[in-house]
């Protein structure tokens, strides 16, 4: 890096005047522009000298003067060359031009020839200046495209130990030397400092997010540059007191913008795989356990029906293994649920999908009812020729005697449910109609949420509040929907609506 | 408690503590029962005596149900195969109907469920298979092979060829879950296996011309997933 810093004369703190003389800094800075002009005109004397010692002609002598010129224009510049060069004719004329030591010239031929001298000064300074300058301004942009470099290389590169706010601002100041560093996150709203800012410099680099332009604040020597991600401002980006141009400011910026999207995708990345991880693991615990309780359940189970089946006990006897035998069975329900429940969570879920008839799939579900009285309360409405739809029958089907058993749980006793299947082109829609609770406007998108039940249905029996937020899950995966109109008057509507084969996404 | 055997059944599982819980039900209610736990074991059982029906656990470890399914079937052509499954092993329970299966139960069951399974493949065993060309009733619904006529309630109903065909496979195993590979083979012949459209175009004719209301039959039931059952009138 330090090799890279070119000499920058301009910055040169002439210390041996402060040392000689023990001058001020201002004092300091003033005299220091003098010094060009002492050195040319020592140079010139030396010449002269030379030249004057050496004997040498006009021409000779012009040329070495014309030397001195260019050594001044490269080094400092045009105007100290011009003053060298007006010195330079003023002791060609006085030494070597006859009459000697006067400034009169008695040939006309000698008056061309400092005329043509000047002029070639001038020229000659002006133009190796100006390639000075430029070769100057080349290093100059070399340096910026390597900081700008050296700065990507750092930012891009993420530190997770670090918040990537401050981060960047401290590398963009370190390397570009710069006082401070204001980032302003507009995604967080969070705003970062590196170094001693100006105090408004935060509120200043807000208000160029908002403006969404680049300024220039003269008075401070900062820049104020909108971060943008395409066109869309998403921070801002203030840089005190360092020299910096225009188009390196908004390369930086740019950079910066990057930089935080890069960071900010990368905290994305990393949550999604934390909670990808979290919900495996989750899912893995309720799976085992799940199959765990359904074991002991299902012995449990056998042998209570299996007792009461064998008969011969008494009244409270019979009662109570009853009591054992519905209660097993629901909690066996409730692990099946769970484990239903699971296994849809599993990222690598996919329902197998074919061409099956809605209708049939409702049969089943129905028939799986456990008692006949249940199973006639259910009226089926098909069309004469019913569309296929797109389903998992084994899925779509536990999805249905989820709804089915729901609509018996919240229905008048004994009153009639009707399920009826109607057909388009693109989907086949199966509503479940039952007489009885009506669900309120506000539960209804969250009575598919999962563990919610709506007020008024907690003390029911049978449920956790699993079962509506699983049929949800199932007629996601297939692309299709589900949803609840309700009116105490007409009563209860579940729908789902799968595409049909023809329309297949 | 004892009274004569309502049939010799075998029970195949894994789970000590589910065998105990059945044997002792089962024992009661007047079933004479063996146990075996893995499918070798119950393939010598079987050897050695003669059993009404099997109740035959699917997954079990060596030898899976669908293995022993497959061999029992092969030299006990009249045993009556009651397989047990879960709720999570659909494709299971079609590869051993397939193989050979007769009927299948899901766990956890109750035990009045099982019994009723039970009595009707002990009968099934020991009246053995029906006479081919003998009339099959079922509840209203009357078949009479030889003349190829179909009556409900003595009404005679227009049968199609392969209708014909269809309902009286199905109703020659009523009772029976019948899986649709097993139903293309049987009625279309060994060539088919997978046109499921063909089935449930017919089963859709057959259901408009047999049951009081189509949209839910009596008779012809959709196993769903499966195949298709004849249900007996309960």
């Amino acid at each position: 890096m330090g090799a890279m810093k070119p000499a920058r004369p301009a910055k040169v703190d002439h210390e041996w005047l402060r040392d000689v003389w023990g001058l001020s800094r201002a004092a300091r800075a003033k005299l220091a522009v003098l010094v060009p002009y002492c050195c040319s005109l020592a140079a010139v004397a030396i010449c002269t000298w030379l030249a004057f010692h050496l004997g040498l002609n006009l021409a000779s002598s012009g040329f070495l003067y014309l030397v001195v010129v260019v050594l001044v224009a490269v080094h400092w510049g045009f105007w100290a060359a011009t003053a060298t060069s007006i010195v330079a004719v003023a002791c060609l004329n006085y030494f070597f031009v006859p009459p000697l030591f006067t400034f009169g010239v008695s040939d006309p031929e000698n008056l061309v020839a400092l005329g043509a001298f000047e002029f070639t000064a001038l020229v000659t300074s002006r133009l190796s200046h100006r390639a000075q300058v430029r070769a100057a301004e080349a290093i100059a942009e070399r340096h910026d495209s390597e900081r700008l470099y050296q700065t990507s290389r750092q930012i891009l590169l993420p530190d997770k130990s670090r918040e990537p706010g401050s981060f960047i601002a401290s590398r963009v100041r370190e390397v570009f030397e710069l006082r401070a560093v204001v980032l302003f996150d507009a995604v967080s709203a969070s705003t970062y400092v590196s170094g001693s800012s100006p105090p408004d410099a935060e509120q200043r680099a807000r208000a160029a997010y908002f403006v969404n332009s680049d300024t220039f604040d003269s008075d401070s020597n900062t820049w104020f540059c909108p971060l943008r991600l395409g066109v869309r401002p998403v921070g801002a980006l203030a840089l005190c007191e360092g020299k910096m141009t225009s188009l390196m400011a908004t390369a930086l910026a740019s950079l910066c913008a990057i930089a935080m999207e890069r960071a900010r995708s990368f905290e994305k990345e990393c949550r999604i795989e934390a909670a990808r991880q979290a919900e495996q693991l989750r899912t893995a615990v309720l799976d085992a356990l799940a199959h765990e309780f359904k074991t002991p359940l299902s012995i449990i189970w056998t042998s209570s029906s299996g007792l009461l089946a064998a008969g011969g006990m008494s009244d409270t006897q019979t009662e109570l293994v009853a009591l054992v035998d519905e209660q097993a069975r629901k909690l066996n329900d409730l692990a099946s649920q769970l484990l239903g429940a699971a296994k849809l969570d599993n990222t690598e879920f996919k329902p197998q999908r074919e061409p099956l008839l809605l209708s049939d799939l409702a049969n089943a579900a129905i028939r799986s009812l456990e008692r006949q009285e249940w199973r006639d309360r259910f009226h089926l409405h098909i069309p004469v020729h019913e569309t296929s739809a797109l389903a998992d029958g084994k899925l779509i089907t536990s999805a249905l005697g989820q709804i089915v058993d729901n609509a018996i749980k919240y229905s008048i006793p004994g009153s009639p449910i009707d399920i009826r299947v109607e057909g388009s082109e693109a989907e086949t829609v199966l509503t479940v109609r039952n007489q009885g609770l009506a669900i309120a406007p506000a539960d209804r998108e969250r009575i598919f949420e999962r563990f919610y039940r709506a007020p008024g249905t907690q003390h029911r029996p049978g449920g956790i509040g699993l079962g509506l937020s699983i049929v949800k899950r199932i007629v996601d995966a297939h692309h299709g929907r589900v949803w609840v109109e309700s009116a105490p008057d007409s009563g209860t509507l579940f729908s789902i609506a799968l595409p049909t084969a023809a329309n297949k996404p | 408690m004892m009274t004569t055997s309502q049939g010799n059944i075998l029970i195949v599982d894994d789970d000590p503590k589910f065998r105990r819980a059945l044997h002792s039900t089962l024992h009661t209610l007047g079933f004479e029962i063996m146990e075996s736990w893995n499918g070798e074991e119950a393939i010598k059982e079987v050897k050695n005596r003669r059993f009404d029906v099997v109740l035959l656990d699917i997954n079990m470890p060596g030898m899976g149900g669908v293995e022993t399914c497959r061999a029992l079937r092969r030299f006990s052509p009249g045993l009556q195969i009651l397989i047990l499954t879960v709720r999570e092993s659909e494709d299971d329970k079609i590869e051993a109907l397939d193989a050979g299966a007769d009927d299948y139960i899901t766990k956890p069951f109750s035990i009045p469920e099982l019994v009723a399974r039970l009595k009707a493949a002990v009968r099934r065993a020991r009246t053995g298979p029906p006479e081919t060309n003998k009339a099959i009733v079922v509840g209203n619904i009357e078949l009479d092979p030889e003349r190829r006529t179909v009556r409900k309630k003595q009404e005679f109903l227009h049968l199609t060829p392969k209708q014909f065909d269809l309902l009286h496979y199905l109703m020659a195993h009523a009772g029976l879950p019948i899986t649709h590979a097993r139903l293309l083979h049987a009625v279309w012949g060994p060539e088919y296996g997978h046109e499921l459209e063909y089935l449930r175009t017919y089963i859709h004719q057959l259901r408009e011309k047999l049951e009081d209301d189509p949209a839910s039959p009596q008779y012809l039931l959709t196993e769903a997933w499966l195949g298709y059952r004849f249900s007996e009138p309960e």
